[in-house]
């Protein structure tokens, strides 16, 4: 298989996992027929609120000493850089030890801030790479703890069933 | 100084409104516990219709994103319209225009 068709098939994987979580929680989810930058529509139901998401997948490359591992995403600056609303919702997925091993989420202006203010994610071009030290016990990025962000959902989007 | 930095995501509906990251923190550091709105959207029915309609609303817009009056936004260097994409300045927001 290519490259290019793996990480498709890793990133659908990602992306309907984190679908899952969503109806778990008892979201409903729609993904936009036309891409503009969205992955999954998310709505509640009951009250009609809207929240749009951004799914990044990556496989997480394992330390060579302790457990835990690093993963890589791309996201483009113009897009963690726009204000819309409602405002986009990013979640990071780190495929990891034959399973979906960390979940990160940050708002994009979070998620801005911390790139801006902090320097967490590099520029590459046009787009910012963010690496994710992912140890059991915190989550960092260029030196800045990012460990609330780990598995965060409740923050976004609390459980309704 | 620095002045405080509005960024402006135009959209063909309207413009989004936020305070930059940077900004953000300073005002935070500055004035603890003030309250503001995250984002402002203004729409308009024409591009024509953005400097017309908008202009004379970016002070106004700049004080309901930072929480403060235009006194203490002057006091932390005034305030400019970003385009955060092209990481440059675009217009200053003089308080006249709101006259």
């Amino acid at each position: 298989m290519s490259e290019r068709l793996r990480r498709e098939y890793v990133g659908r994987a990602g992306h309907l996992a984190a679908m899952s979580e969503l109806l778990w929680r008892g979201y409903n989810v729609a993904v936009p027929e036309v891409d503009r930058g969205d992955d999954i529509f998310v709505v509640h139901d009951l009250d009609g609120t809207l929240s749009r998401v951004q799914v990044k997948t990556a496989t997480g490359r394992p330390y060579r000493t302790g457990r835990g591992c690093r993963a890589e995403f791309s996201i483009g600056f113009r897009q963690l850089a726009r204000a819309r609303q409602p405002d986009l919702n990013y979640v990071f997925v780190v495929r990891h030890d034959d399973r979906w091993s960390n979940w990160v989420l940050a708002s994009r202006p979070e998620l801005f801030l911390l790139h801006r203010r902090d320097g967490v994610g590099r520029r590459a071009g046009d787009n910012v790479i963010f690496s994710l030290g992912l140890r059991p016990d915190a989550v960092l990025s260029n030196g800045v703890d990012l460990t609330a962000h780990r598995d965060a959902w409740d923050r976004y989007w609390p459980p309704l069933i | 100084m620095e002045p405080i930095r509005v960024n402006i995501n135009r959209d063909p509906d309207g413009c989004y409104y936020e305070l930059d990251p940077l900004s953000r923190s300073r005002i935070a550091t500055a004035h603890p516990g003030v309250r503001a709105a995250p984002m402002v959207f203004i729409g308009y029915k024409s591009k024509a219709d953005f400097e017309a309609l908008h202009g004379p609303l970016w002070p106004q817009i700049a004080m309901v994103l930072s929480g403060l009056d235009w006194t203490r936004l002057q006091a932390l260097g005034g305030v400019v319209l970003h385009d955060p994409v092209a990481e440059r300045d675009i217009a200053d927001v003089p308080m006249g225009r709101a006259a």
